[in-house]
């Protein structure tokens, strides 16, 4: 069993977190495979991900906010050990991220990751308007 | 998947034109204040292009993105609020929210499958009436959308959140937007980069224009 879309298929630790429980990406987490996996839920659940997020690809609190609407939307939850989503990516998670992704490649385009600017001493945004 | 920067590179069939053809938005041809800055932000970037020999040249489009297929402009530049959808290639865009009355924008790049993530179009939209501080404040004059416009079509050149500088007009988080000598007067405000230089005119670093010309090479 190996992710098949084109966004994750090459990302070794998104790899194993589809095969392995210990290597689920949770709150916290930075790098390249936390990237993908919010450009995956901009691209497949609209998710709107913080700016400063966004920029250095950290797990932070909007992106736990959308992968916890991803799993309560499609109701994953693993019923061994949970009764309800939490906000981790782990075996199920990633599994349907790339399901949902192939499908979206198969129609010829890509939503990459939006770019978010804000200016002036304003409130800033963390949440959709 | 995009090598080792994390811009956004064209597909090669409009790379090597070294044009992108930029469609106004029904929004921004509605209002008449947009509508000035639309042309400004056009005529703005390629000036700025020939003085820095960026590689790209921008033109108004008299046609949107083409809702059927691949076709028409190859970026369209909307200004509004709240929750926009573009027709495009027999679906829909989602762009992430833009609070009219905020200073902020976006700039959201459609990839064609197949390619490992090169662009096919952007669709940018800024907000309809930026104000200083909310929904109470004063609207910002021209000069500041002029601003927004400029850095928004960078983006669509390719340049990502990863991109914003703290000196020039990628100044994406920390620059400030002020008011003039006669705060009354919109046609005083300033954007101003984390470092303090102010804006208009337009400066693009050294840095910026180096990663425009990579991705337009």
């Amino acid at each position: 069993m190996a992710l098949r879309s084109k966004l994750f298929r090459n990302d070794a630790k998104l790899q194993a977190c589809l095969v392995n429980d210990p290597a689920h990406v949770a709150l916290g987490a930075v790098g390249e495979h936390v990237g993908k996996i919010q450009q995956a839920l901009a691209i497949v659940d609209g998710a709107q991900i913080e700016a400063n997020e966004l920029a250095v690809k950290r797990y932070g609190p909007s992106t736990a906010a959308a992968v916890l609407n991803f799993k309560k939307k499609r109701d994953i939850v693993n019923r061994s050990y949970q009764t309800h989503a939490d906000n981790i990516v782990g075996k199920m998670t990633i599994a349907a991220l790339d399901e949902e992704m192939v499908e979206h490649e198969r129609e010829g385009m890509i939503l990459l990751q939006p770019t978010f600017c804000q200016w002036g001493k304003g409130p800033r945004r963390t949440e959709p308007a | 998947m995009r090598g080792t920067t994390l811009s956004n590179q064209w597909v090669d069939r409009i790379r090597n034109t070294k044009q992108l053809s930029v469609f106004p938005g029904p929004g921004v041809t509605a209002d008449a204040a947009w509508s000035r800055v639309f042309s400004k932000a056009l005529s703005e970037f390629n000036q700025l292009s020939q003085t820095l020999k960026l590689g790209v040249t921008l033109v108004r489009s008299a046609s949107p993105p083409d809702p059927k297929s691949t076709g028409g402009a190859d970026v369209e530049f909307e200004v509004g609020g709240g929750s926009l959808t573009f027709p495009f290639n027999g679906g829909q865009i989602p762009v992430r929210n833009v609070d009219a009355n905020a200073l902020e924008g976006v700039a959201q790049p459609v990839a064609e499958a197949g390619t490992g993530g090169q662009v096919m179009k952007v669709f940018i939209v800024a907000p309809l009436t930026p104000r200083h501080g909310g929904a109470s404040s004063r609207e910002v004059g021209e000069p500041v959308k002029l601003c927004i416009a400029v850095h928004e079509l960078f983006h669509a050149c390719g340049l990502n959140n990863a991109d914003h500088t703290q000196d020039d007009i990628m100044a994406g988080l920390n620059a400030d937007v002020r008011k003039g000598p006669d705060s009354n007067d919109p046609d005083q405000d300033i954007f101003v980069a984390p470092n303090g230089r102010k804006m208009p005119s337009i400066f693009v670093s050294s840095q910026t224009a180096g990663k425009i010309q990579a991705l337009w090479k």
